[in-house]
């Protein structure tokens, strides 16, 4: 999109000189640790299929794919 | 979370059913030990129903529907067909054409979401003019709440008599409870299918098509002419 610099800096006032706002590219995601809660883990565990508390299942399942 | 790489809360732990008495029993022991329960089809709604208030104290758990991907049975006399909730849209098509048959929802995300997540999101697809809204398809819906199983003992396509619960059901976003099966309108599939695509210079004059296509003299020509029918 050759345009497309172009038009963010005129149309949204894209300033990509500042550098204030860049990000670091993306590393590991991150979690908090998990609010746990053993006795409805124990209740459940064997009576459903499956109950894990993986990290990126955690984060996979904590948002839409919109982000939202 | 582009820029931090962290969500604000997460769940704090991932859940998978694959029976309505497994729903049952989540939520049995979610009100017994105080825990929030999100099901989760295929996580593609825009309307934030996934969204996790940032300070909830409660352990919140998401359950995740996409074992629950049977077709249960297709009846062709009456056309319907008895699916769990969690069947991706793709593979539904897919399992309900080696009987023959169709759905016809078809919403954008239809290779990602969920039979279960277009009732609990009251979807709409590209096809509705056709086949309808997901409201129009739904036949009888198969709900695990708190107080309760839900579900409709008349499964026939259309009844006159009393309120239909349906309605506390599509759009609830999660909040009553999981649906677990649900049994649809399905029709025989289609001979052929034909994509055509009509390119207009400008929106204002898409728009006066659309709009005399649906109200005005077009309707005669559009019910004509099979083809353009679906326009």
């Amino acid at each position: 999109m050759p345009k497309f610099k172009e038009w963010a800096e005129n149309v949204l006032g894209l300033d990509v000189k500042d550098q204030s706002n860049w990000s670091e590219p993306l590393k590991d995601l991150q979690a908090d640790p998990p609010l746990e809660n053993p006795e409805f883990v124990e209740a459940v565990k064997g009576k459903i299929d499956e109950i894990n508390s993986n990290k990126y299942s955690r984060i996979f399942h904590s948002h839409g794919h919109t982000i939202q | 979370m582009l820029r931090t790489s962290k969500l604000e809360r997460c769940v704090d732990y991932v859940v998978y059913i694959t029976s309505h008495e497994q729903a049952e029993f989540l939520i049995k022991a979610a009100k017994q030990f105080n825990v929030v329960l999100i099901p989760f089809g295929g996580g593609t709604n825009v309307t934030q129903s996934l969204m996790l208030e940032a300070h909830e104290k409660r352990t919140i758990v998401s359950v995740d529907m996409t074992r629950m991907n049977k077709i249960k049975w297709v009846d062709k006399n009456n056309m319907m067909a008895s699916i769990e909730a969690g069947i991706i849209g793709k593979d539904m098509e897919k399992e309900l054409s080696k009987y023959g048959v169709m759905c016809g929802h078809e919403p954008d995300s239809v290779e990602f979401s969920s039979l279960g997540g277009w009732v609990s999101t009251r979807a709409s697809g590209m096809k509705k003019n056709r086949y309808g809204n997901i409201d129009d398809i739904v036949i009888s819906i198969k709900i695990a709440t708190p107080i309760g199983t839900f579900q409709k003992t008349q499964n026939s396509p259309r009844v006159s008599s009393g309120p239909d619960i349906h309605e506390f059901i599509l759009g609830h976003e999660g909040n009553f409870g999981i649906i677990t099966e649900v049994i649809v309108k399905v029709k025989p599939l289609p001979e052929k299918k034909i994509y055509e695509s009509i390119l207009f210079h400008d929106l204002e004059v898409g728009i006066k098509f659309m709009y005399d296509g649906t109200y005005g003299f077009m309707q005669l020509e559009c019910r004509s002419f099979g083809r353009l029918a679906s326009v």
